[in-house]
């Protein structure tokens, strides 16, 4: 339609830059309306629920795109259709579950939608590296409010509660800690990328520098014992440590975090019993395919079940485990479309993370460069954790999947991190 | 700034290969272990809420159906027991086998059976509460017969349309219920008689003298040899050292080629088989389809053995009579008569006749397939002619019919377990041949005296039912 090349001569230049993106979008609108109004067949009363849940996507993301076009922003053309796509994914694998459950995500992924432009468009990002410390001391804020007035659910203080509204803060924390790191390694990354001191055959930093490093790694230790969060406590500190290696280009940023934390994690195994039973249950879910392991037998399950096509959107059992909507929807998808609609949606998941990481090491901007990469690790590292933890290549965690998981905090964040990126990837700002 | 690019795009792309090789690992790899794992509660889900089709006979009579009882569906078989292994069961904690293990995915209704566009997708968008019922070409009538006239011994029937390839009847001795299957799980398979075995498909027995047939064909096709040839017969031959006589000993002196196979004499066939060539027999036999596994699906169809060539004389002689490192099942006997019996237009052996929805219209249905000529017409009147006169005044006598013209083949093969196994190859009317039929029954000693007899009860069954 608007992508025809007679009719678009006559349309302004923001139009005709983003025709790719449009084109992508448009087979973005495709598979959301025929995957939610298919997966919705026998949770909707009326089929037409499912065409208009999956058209208020659609139309989102084409509001998004006729702004971005508007303004004459010229950020990349393939983070929208690519989110896009997951967004399509996610609701289909709810609307298979309940209307309300689709509903109420709809709803979070349109207040996130608006929040896209907020991280896109203004030039001034910047400046968030001087509010380091400001954003820091409030995702740590946010962290220990959770792990010490949090809502305790499935063994796990994840959630936290002011009045009516409930929310998990780990995606915040997440982004924080993001800038937080960003913030101090822009500063000092000649420090960091010129070791001084000597330990052993590395050479390190000054001892007063490691202090960032050390208190990361406090935090993961505090993360992972008072909030009994093995995935966050991981995906923090990897963060930290991948992050400072980008910065420095020091193998010693891998190597030194990485032996400190199979250090903490195998004594925090010996010590803790909910930590080693996290190991247990990874090594041998059939100790108990209906205690401890019945999460990851009952995923077993459906992944063979769903075989190479898969058995049909909306035939799946996968949904109807508990905590399915959170933890689970890769399963789901796995189940109903299959190891071609699995492998779909983590290549879509990965082409978003490659194009992430391409974008941020084009960046000219050091703290923006790493704020770009903190959000493209950040996401690669909870696909891995989660999809490996499904498929027993790690032990299973809660975390989320990027913009499939059910979660409105989790979605808000994740949108306005995409923001974020594209913001990044503006030609403006290359090197 | 360089190496952090490389060492993330790396570890970048290597997450990812490891996740798509992981959810191949578990989607592909393992699906066949977690998919019929007993615990697996999509089986369990499935079972209750889809009526597994039914299985019938030709008239819509009922072989296997699912019923609705106290604890969900209940499949019951209503067949006959010597049915049973071809049939198959169905059960929680066994699994499946058979024809209910082939078909599965139709009769649970989770495959669209038919090739329209239209129905497939309207299947794809039906919620499934009942799946397809599948009409086999048997007729339980005449099974019932095939399974009484084998009575309580050990061996196998099989009989077929001659025009289509249909099996009218396939019997499998003894049999057992598929209803039993879980709580006589160890009796079953525990059994001396191995009655899970399916011998009618898949039971390897020497053809014996039913393999002259074959040697026929192959003489009149291309060893210059007639039926009116004459050989000198003198009781036995020795080759190599070894003698191999005619059963009982008797020496016919000069005999045409028509009366050596009505007396089953095996000096004249080993003498036939020599003139032949090995090559060129193993050739006639590899065509007939021995050796090579029919074209009926299932996992539980057997392929016999063929041995390779160039035999050495010795070897050629005891293949002429059926002996030597050939084994045949009797849906591969039965296929061999049925070509002989159509002319030498060899038909694919066929089962299922249709598949339909349930109380709907057929979705599927299956249409007779040549698989080509194996010998000329006019020998096949020659080999017909000449197994009519083994019924009328040979080694078959014991399946002749009043009326009707059958015309067959004995054999007894011998083999290392004990008595030889009875063999009885035929196919009536002699004329316009409507059926054909392959019975064996293990070491029941002559095929002209235990296993024609048998033959004889089908025949008389079919042709009384089909003219009242």
């Amino acid at each position: 339609m608007l992508s025809g090349r007679g009719l678009e001569k006559y349309l302004p230049a923001g139009f005709r830059a983003r025709r790719h993106e449009r084109r992508l979008l448009a087979l973005v609108a495709v598979i959301a309306l025929l995957g939610v109004s298919l997966s919705g067949r026998s949770s909707f009363d009326v089929w037409h629920q499912g065409v208009g849940l999956g058209g208020s996507l659609v139309i989102g993301l084409f509001c998004l795109h006729l702004l971005f076009c508007f303004a004459g922003f010229s950020g990349d053309e393939n983070l929208l259709p690519l989110c896009g796509f997951l967004c399509a994914l996610s609701l289909t694998t709810l609307a298979g579950m309940s209307l309300s459950l689709a509903l109420r995500q709809l709803r979070w992924m349109l207040l996130g939608f608006t929040l896209i432009p907020l991280g896109a468009l203004p030039r001034h990002w910047e400046s968030l590296a001087n509010y380091r410390y400001l954003v820091g001391v409030t995702g740590l804020g946010l962290l220990f409010l959770t792990a010490f007035f949090g809502v305790e659910q499935w063994g796990a203080r994840l959630w936290f509660e002011i009045g009516p509204v409930r929310f998990q803060p780990g995606e915040v924390v997440r982004l924080g800690l993001g800038v937080f790191i960003a913030g101090i390694l822009s500063e000092n990354s000649q420090l960091f990328a010129h070791p001084t001191a000597k330990l052993g055959p590395f050479s390190i930093p000054e001892p007063r520098h490691l202090m960032p490093l050390l208190s990361i790694w406090v935090l993961f230790l505090f993360v992972l014992i008072v909030q009994r969060d093995l995935g966050s406590a991981v995906l923090y500190y990897a963060l930290f440590a991948l992050l400072s290696y980008a910065a420095t280009g020091q193998i010693v940023y891998l190597v030194l975090p990485a032996v400190m934390g199979g250090l903490g994690g195998a004594i925090a195994a010996l010590v803790f019993p909910h930590v080693a039973t996290r190991f247990e249950i990874w090594l041998d879910p059939w100790a108990s395919p209906r205690g401890a392991g019945y999460q990851i037998v009952q995923t077993m399950f459906a992944l063979a079940n769903g075989g190479w096509l898969g058995i049909g959107l909306g035939q799946g059992l996968a949904r109807t485990i508990p905590a399915s909507h959170t933890d689970l929807p890769l399963v789901v998808i796995g189940e109903e479309l299959g190891f071609a609609g699995l492998t779909g949606c983590l290549t879509a998941e990965f082409l978003l993370a490659a194009k992430g990481l391409a974008i941020s090491f084009r960046c000219g901007h050091g703290f923006l460069r790493l704020l770009g990469l903190s959000v493209v690790i950040g996401w690669s590292l909870s696909v891995f954790l989660v999809a490996g933890g499904l498929l027993r290549l790690v032990p299973l965690t809660g975390l989320v999947t990027p913009f499939i998981s059910y979660g409105g905090t989790a979605m808000v964040t994740n949108l306005f991190s995409l923001g974020l990126l594209l913001n990044i990837s503006r030609q403006e700002i290359w090197s | 700034m360089r190496r952090p690019v490389v060492l993330l795009t790396y570890l970048l792309i290597g997450g990812y290969l490891l996740l798509i090789g992981g959810a191949l690992y578990w989607q592909v790899g393992q699906r066949e272990v977690l998919v019929n794992h007993p615990s697996n509660p999509y089986q369990l889900l499935e079972r209750r809420s889809v009526q597994r089709g039914g299985i019938f006979d030709s008239s819509g009579e009922v072989i296997a159906e699912s019923v609705q009882g106290e604890k969900g569906f209940e499949r019951v078989f209503r067949g006959t027991f010597g049915l049973a292994p071809t049939i198959g069961y169905f059960s929680q904690r066994y699994g499946t086998a058979g024809l209910e293990k082939n078909l599965d995915d139709m009769l649970m209704g989770r495959r669209y059976p038919g090739t329209s566009v239209v129905g497939r997708f309207r299947h794809l968008l039906s919620e499934r509460t009942s799946g397809y019922d599948v009409i086999t070409s048997l007729d339980l009538n005449l099974q019932r017969t095939v399974e009484q006239a084998l009575g309580n011994r050990r061996g196998a029937a099989v009989v077929m349309e001659v025009k289509t390839g249909r099996i009218l009847a396939i019997a499998s001795v003894p049999g057992f219920n598929p209803q039993e299957i879980d709580p006589q799980w160890d009796t079953i398979t525990g059994d001396a008689d191995s009655p899970l075995y399916n011998r009618a498909l898949a039971g390897f027995y020497p053809p014996g003298s039913t393999f002259k047939i074959v040697v026929l064909a192959a003489a009149l096709a291309n060893g210059g040899l007639d039926l009116a040839s004459v050989f000198d017969d003198r009781g036995s031959v020795t080759i190599q050292g070894h003698q191999i006589a005619n059963a009982g000993g008797t020496s016919w002196g000069s005999i045409s080629l028509l009366d050596a196979l009505v007396v089953s004499s095996n000096t004249v066939f080993i003498e036939v088989a020599r003139r032949v060539g090995s090559e060129e027999l193993l050739q006639m036999a590899g065509s007939f389809g021995l050796g090579r596994k029919p074209p009926l699906a299932g996992d539980n169809v057997g392929a016999g053995k063929l041995p390779a060539g160039p035999l050495s004389p010795l070897e050629l002689a005891q293949m002429a009579i059926g002996q030597y490192g050939i084994v045949t099942t009797p849906l591969q006997m039965a296929v061999v008569v049925q070509t002989i019996a159509n002319d030498g237009l060899m038909m694919e052996p066929v089962l299922v006749d249709a598949v339909k929805a349930r109380g709907g219209s057929g979705k599927w249905t299956n249409r007779p397939r040549p698989m080509g000529y194996v010998i000329s017409a006019d020998n096949a009147r020659k080999i017909r002619q000449a197994m009519a006169e083994v019924v009328t005044r040979g080694t078959g006598r014991n399946a002749a019919l009043r009326g009707i013209d059958v015309a067959g083949k004995t054999g007894s093969a011998e083999n290392p377990q004990g008595r030889a196994h009875a063999w009885f190859v035929g196919m009536a009317p002699v004329d316009k041949p409507e059926i054909c039929l392959a019975v064996v029954v293990e070491h029941g000693g002559s095929g002209g005296s235990v296993a024609a007899p048998i033959a004889r009860r089908i025949f008389a069954a079919y042709f009384q039912g089909a003219a009242g």
